[in-house]
């Protein structure tokens, strides 16, 4: 009898075991990701994400960081068909997380950043359409949560990039860009695999706001 | 001691450390031998796995133990999977993955075909490009008219492809056919088309060869399709010389709505600048419309538009037989549009298109003493089933039907009886097509057409062909082969006479080339017609019998070249067409060049963004060389020829604010340096006194057309 009170346990170390494994294995794909600089490096990133996908399929940050991770690969590629075919892949893992965590307020940042890789792919073409829709998801994100610093550094960038005569410019990014400086100040992530990206370079952009 | 503790500990010991590790490791190749890095590399439900390196190498250890499943992929190829059993001593694996041709998409049919969309950058235009081109007033044909492939004929503003006549050029929106494009006119008044570049984010221009899914057009197809959802709420208003107009654009998460009205009147602009024709009521329209979008789910999609407008102009028309009578003509017309679609994804791989589509016009002509009134109510409706079938193969099959029913009267005198025509015509078709990639260099496009008149009581089967092969790593050639027919227009199915398909085939060869933003193409065809529609006299109103006894060809070689590369926030294009062409139909006495096919059509688009004075200027070139005409005083048929067309055309947008809001002032003039254009000449029936014809040349209402624009858009969001 005695020896069946330690299957609880035993299920028990198990799932503690599982939950270690995730954590860790994320954990190492965020510390490469950091330093990754090279399409070759960002893309052998967004592999170990989209395995730890796979294998926890129910959880949204490996959704999260697989979209992320194709995201900023299209930053590092040349071929634009191919970044539009990556920005694709990207959508699905989104769209995922988004089924898994509907309210949380970092997809729809994410979301408002996948719009404007698409736009940078072709800005003539896609300029009115994707700074639209850029701004409509980054708008939802601050309903959900006016705090995430994430929002104003993109919605700041969006700004920044969008051309005076059609109400952007620095003049316009600059108050945001600050607001996002703030944000990142005092709002930090609860843990270390939540999204903290964006510090440095919202800082960028308002130096040159100046 | 207790050995549950014990025994715990092992467990624990056993599930987290003590597996031993198996190396798994080996590389992966494309179908040529080229390693592909940064391909993944996974155990299947597990963490564990790699990416190859440079050399397509890649290289991990595990815990698992026992079968698994070790899957390959790499964007752009299809997924492979390999059993391994962890248990033994791993060899290297190699894996060899094949392209996925769809998701590839390195070769696609290009031949007749112009494709003008938002989101691809393959397109050789944009919806933005019509709205810009100087000397299109924001036209949709128009703008067209500066492609390879179309015939310039400035008294009728609808589209001449290819030596075919305009009725052969046909427009579907969403797939479904449009039963009335342009506004209503008269001969010698150019028409529009009635649709706003505005509401379509992608537009297909296709010259000939076209898919198997577009039926009763001899000649071109050029598809438009409809916005989705628009981004945002706004209020829109925009004023301009000849009229205005006032919108207003919902959008909540997933639905939108949007109305607006317009009204055109060319009166103050017209008693401003002097016209040839002395009008009577200066051309005054008015139109609303309603756009409303559903997103029933993420990859569903509700549209319904409908768009009504009423318009009227009277002229008086000099007549070549009596100079001293000139002719009052009068029209008025209503247009009513519906057109509802709704597209949903299934399984990933099934995407159905269904939609239906009303229209309702009527028109009511006075000339002169004469009486005309016309109205016609078509129906459409039809629905698309586009499935992947494996890696290689997306096919395309679907039913459309078309009611149609038309009602004229005819009054010569209001004294005399009236002449009534009927048609009640009924057409079903049903087709399929398939996209198969042969290799990642070529791709065929098998398809058949069917199709049967209830009104001649004949079928037709179309087959058609399309292959595009890649030559060299920018550069395609394609051909484009098939069958197309069309039912004859109502004015002659009114006199019930047994008539069948008027039929064009089509031979299209093409080579095209794009390098970074440069795309050259250069295309070559002949066309064939049969059984034109001809009757013996040279008024159809004369003739006493009509017949398919008709026939012609067409050939030529077209130039196209972009450049949105060499200048700075500056795009040029230059097209040019040579057209040779005969045919035998209508009243022609024997087979002639018709008036609407000039040999030589070339176009100069240049558009250029001035930066400091935040200015999009646009201009234009277009010329035309001699169109045929029939002088009766001299031998022979259509053996004359007017002077060369020639027009400069410029335009300027200034983009600024106003309170906050983006506005636009845009300046437009068509053919800047007065050039004086006649378009053919009007005989008279009768020799005069010295037994010669009169003649009256056909020329634009007036030489040239400014128009000034302010458009402001209110966004909700902006404040």
């Amino acid at each position: 009898m005695k020896k069946l009170l330690i299957l609880p346990f035993l299920f028990l170390a198990l799932f503690v075991n599982a939950q270690a494994n995730y954590q860790t294995a994320l954990t190492d794909a965020l510390t490469k990701m950091k330093t990754a600089n090279t399409a070759e490096e960002m893309q052998s990133v967004a592999n170990q994400c989209s395995r730890i996908v796979s294998a926890e399929p129910k959880e949204w940050l490996p959704n999260y960081y697989a979209a992320y991770t194709n995201i900023t690969l299209t930053f590092l590629l040349k071929d634009d068909d191919q970044r539009d075919q990556v920005l694709d892949k990207a959508q699905t893992f989104l769209d995922r997380a988004l089924k898994l965590q509907p309210k949380e307020s970092e997809l729809y940042v994410l979301q408002g950043y996948l719009h404007q890789a698409r736009l940078v792919v072709s800005p003539m073409m896609r300029g009115m359409k994707y700074s639209g829709l850029a701004s409509t998801a980054l708008e939802k994100a601050k309903t959900l949560n006016p705090n995430n610093p994430r929002v104003y550094f993109l919605l700041g960038q969006n700004a920044f990039n969008t051309p005076k005569m059609f109400g952007g410019g620095t003049d316009v990014a600059k108050p945001i860009l600050a607001k996002a400086k703030e944000k990142y100040a005092t709002q930090k992530p609860a843990n270390a695999l939540l999204p903290n990206w964006g510090e440095s370079r919202a800082l960028a952009l308002l130096a040159k706001c100046n | 001691m207790k050995p549950a503790p014990l025994l715990l500990l092992l467990l624990l010991f056993i599930g987290s450390q003590s597996f031993a590790q198996a190396l798994v490791q080996g590389s992966v190749k494309d179908a040529t031998g080229q390693p592909i890095p940064g391909a993944n590399v996974v155990l299947k439900g597990a963490y564990d796995g790699a990416s190859t390196d440079a050399t397509g190498a890649f290289r991990f250890s595990t815990k698992l133990k026992g079968a698994q499943t070790l899957a390959v992929s790499f964007l752009g190829y299809a997924t492979v999977e390999k059993e391994i059993n962890l248990d033994q001593p791993q060899r290297s694996l190699s894996f060899t993955l094949k392209p996925d041709y769809r998701q590839l998409q390195a070769v696609q049919i290009s031949a007749g075909a112009f494709e003008a969309s938002d989101e691809k950058r393959a397109a050789l235009l944009n919806s933005r490009d019509i709205v810009t081109t100087a000397g299109a007033s924001a036209d949709i044909m128009a703008a067209i008219n500066t492609l390879p492939g179309t015939q310039k004929v400035g008294e009728e503003g609808k589209l001449f492809v290819r030596g075919g006549d305009s009725y052969e050029a046909k427009t579907f929106i969403d797939g479904l056919q449009v039963a009335n494009p342009y506004t209503a006119t008269i001969p010698d008044v150019p028409s529009r088309g009635r649709f706003s570049p505005f509401l379509f984010s992608g537009m297909a221009f296709s010259s000939g060869g076209y898919s198997a899914e577009f039926g009763q057009a001899l000649s071109s197809a050029l598809l438009l399709q409809s916005q989705d959802l628009p981004e945002e709420s706004q209020t829109g208003i925009s004023l301009m010389t000849i009229g205005g107009s006032l919108s207003r654009t919902k959008r909540w998460t997933n639905t939108s709505l949007a109305v607006s009205a317009d009204y055109t009147n060319l009166a103050p602009y017209m008693k401003l600048v002097p016209q040839q024709q002395s009008w009577q009521h200066m051309p005054e329209s008015k139109a609303g419309s309603l756009v409303f979008r559903q997103k029933t789910s993420p990859t569903g999609m509700l549209k319904l538009y409908g768009t009504y407008a009423s318009s009227h102009f009277a002229v008086t028309q000099p007549d070549v037989d009596h100079p001293e009578n000139p002719v009052a003509v009068d029209l008025r017309n209503q247009n009513l549009f519906l057109n509802s679609t709704y597209e949903e994804i299934f399984k990933e791989h099934w995407t159905l298109q269904t939609g239906m589509t009303f229209t309702h016009t009527q028109d009511h002509i006075a000339a002169g003493e004469a009486l005309v009134t016309a109205h016609q109510n078509t129906w459409n409706g039809k629905a698309v089933l586009i499935g992947d079938i494996g890696r290689s193969v997306t096919l395309r099959t679907g039913l459309e039907t078309q009611l149609r029913g038309y009602r004229q009267t005819y009054l010569e005198h209001p004294n005399t009886a009236a002449q009534k025509g009927v048609v009640d015509e009924q057409n079903v078709a049903g087709f399929a097509e398939a996209d198969v990639y042969l290799g990642d260099k070529l791709v065929a496009r098998p398809g058949l057409r069917w199709e049967r008149s209830y009104f001649l009581a004949k079928n037709a089967l179309s087959p058609r062909l399309a292959l595009a092969y890649q030559v060299g790593k920018d550069a395609q050639v394609s051909f484009a082969y098939g069958h197309f027919y069309q039912t004859p227009e109502n004015d002659y199915l009114k006199y019930h006479t047994p008539l069948t398909f008027e039929k064009a085939t089509h031979y299209i060869l093409n080579y095209q080339r794009t390098i970074g933003k440069r795309t050259l193409r250069v295309e070559g065809y002949y066309k064939q017609y049969r059984h034109l529609i001809r009757y013996n006299a040279t008024n159809l109103l004369d003739a006493t019998e009509i017949t398919n006894g008709g026939h012609g060809y067409a050939r030529g070689v077209e130039f196209f070249f972009r450049d949105q590369e060499s200048i700075k926030l500056g795009d040029y294009w230059i097209s040019y067409s040579l057209l040779d062409t005969k045919r035998l139909y209508k009243g022609f006495p024997e087979a002639a060049r018709p008036s609407f096919a000039s040999t030589h059509n070339l176009s100069l688009v240049y558009k250029q963004m001035v930066k400091p004075i935040k200015t999009y200027v646009g201009t234009t070139f277009s010329y035309t060389s001699g169109r045929p005409y029939h002088n009766p005083n001299l031998e022979g048929f259509q053996r004359s020829r007017t002077k060369h067309y020639l027009d400069l055309s410029l335009s300027a947008s200034y983009l600024t604010s106003f309170k906050g809001h983006s506005t636009i002032v845009h300046v437009a003039c068509n053919n800047l340096l007065g050039f004086n254009n006649v378009f053919g000449y009007r005989y008279a029936t009768t020799p005069n006194a010295e037994g010669q014809y009169d003649r009256q040349p056909v020329v634009p209402g007036a030489k040239r057309f400014a128009l000034l624009a302010l458009l402001i858009s209110i966004n909700d969001g902006k404040k």
